[in-house]
């Protein structure tokens, strides 16, 4: 039973890899945050689902800034400096994208795996 | 202001802030990159911790309390320090590659109008005396060049897996620039030694200063390459 838990989770893992740049898209549309806060806003956004490691969302931060998609703003904050992410016209492109790709795939799944409305026949 | 100075600051008072340079500087310790962008990702994870640490006291913690708590959840400093030395790797790789392609066309432009003002049997069809050595710095130039691209390489490119690591083509990159320059200028030098001063130096001169300066940046670049790839191969 163990070895079947430890490979579903790193199924999910995999799953959440392949979603980590629209969730951290998703996560600056209502504005712009320091890369902290995206992670509280993914933990809270998730209800404490997706506690995703500073070794994850940092990187992947500083990678979607280098693809253009958001934009990082020095500020002095408390007298240390902070940097602050914002969504660029390309990043809420690719998020809009992102989400459209998403209804489709999370709607196709769901009518496989919910159960079954209609009457099963002998 | 940085989080050097500030934490320097803090850190003799305060447990708390000691805990968070100790996470720091193991972070330091592993990361891969262009100087400035990793004092800038240092200085970023700092506010991170420091917000994280505030929260935790806030919620009525003692200081030294706080600041642990905010450590366990950054997380192990050498498992952030990788994730965030791939992403280095890749920002020190493009700047190679653009600061070689940016400066091959100069240092070409700069070469040829030298030639030119000295009058070199080169631009007349002859590879005389010397400048044998042209058809070796083609050859290096048709590394050079490839690999300065390669350091970003296009989307959905299928590479060799030597040609995957755009460090590695950086450091290619970087090497081949510095043996371009230094057969540039040893062959100035022999042309130098065996003809003495000629009217046209002023331009020869501005040519083999922008040759030295571009080699010493580029043995430098080379070997803070080299650097990089041994401490992402070693872990």
């Amino acid at each position: 039973m163990r070895p079947k838990s430890v490979a579903l989770l790193r199924m999910r893992a995999e799953a959440l890899k392949g979603h980590l740049d629209g969730m951290l898209l998703a996560c600056l549309a209502s504005g712009p945050r320091h890369g902290y806060g995206v992670m509280e806003a993914l933990r809270s956004a998730s209800g404490g689902d997706f506690d995703l490691p500073t070794g994850t969302v940092y990187p992947a931060l500083r990678r979607l800034e280098r693809a253009g998609l958001i934009r990082g703003d020095w500020s002095t904050v408390d007298g240390r400096r902070r940097r602050t992410y914002e969504l660029t016209t390309d990043g809420h492109a690719a998020l809009g994208e992102e989400r459209s790709q998403w209804r489709r795939f999370s709607t196709a799944v769901s009518a496989l795996l919910e159960p079954a409305t209609w009457p099963a026949t002998s | 202001m940085a989080r050097d100075e500030l934490s320097a600051d803090r850190a003799r008072s305060d447990p708390g802030e000691r805990v968070l340079c100790a996470w720091l500087d193991e972070v330091e310790a592993s990361l891969v990159g262009p100087s400035r962008w990793r004092a800038g990702v240092l200085d970023e994870l700092y506010d991170g911790l420091r917000e994280a640490s505030t929260q935790r006291e806030h919620d009525g913690l003692g200081p030294l309390d706080a600041a642990e708590g905010a450590v366990s959840e950054f997380g192990d400093p050498r498992a952030v320090g990788a994730g965030l030395s791939r992403e280095g790797a890749a920002v020190l790789a493009a700047r190679v590659g653009a600061g070689v392609l940016a400066s091959g066309p100069v240092a070409a432009a700069v070469w040829v109008t030298a030639f030119a003002a000295l009058a070199v049997p080169l631009l007349r069809g002859h590879l005389a005396g010397v400048w044998w050595a042209m058809p070796t710095l083609a050859v290096v130039l048709a590394v050079v060049i490839p690999a300065a691209m390669l350091t970003r390489p296009p989307s959905g490119l299928r590479l060799p897996a030597r040609l995957r690591s755009p460090l590695t083509c950086a450091r290619t990159a970087a090497v081949g620039c510095a043996a371009a320059d230094a057969l540039m200028l040893g062959m100035v030098g022999v042309w130098v030694a065996e003809h003495g001063p000629e009217p046209g130096w002023g331009l020869a001169a501005a040519a083999v200063a922008f040759s030295t300066v571009r080699l010493i940046i580029a043995v430098r670049v080379a070997r803070s390459c080299s650097r990089a790839v041994a401490r992402l191969l070693a872990r």
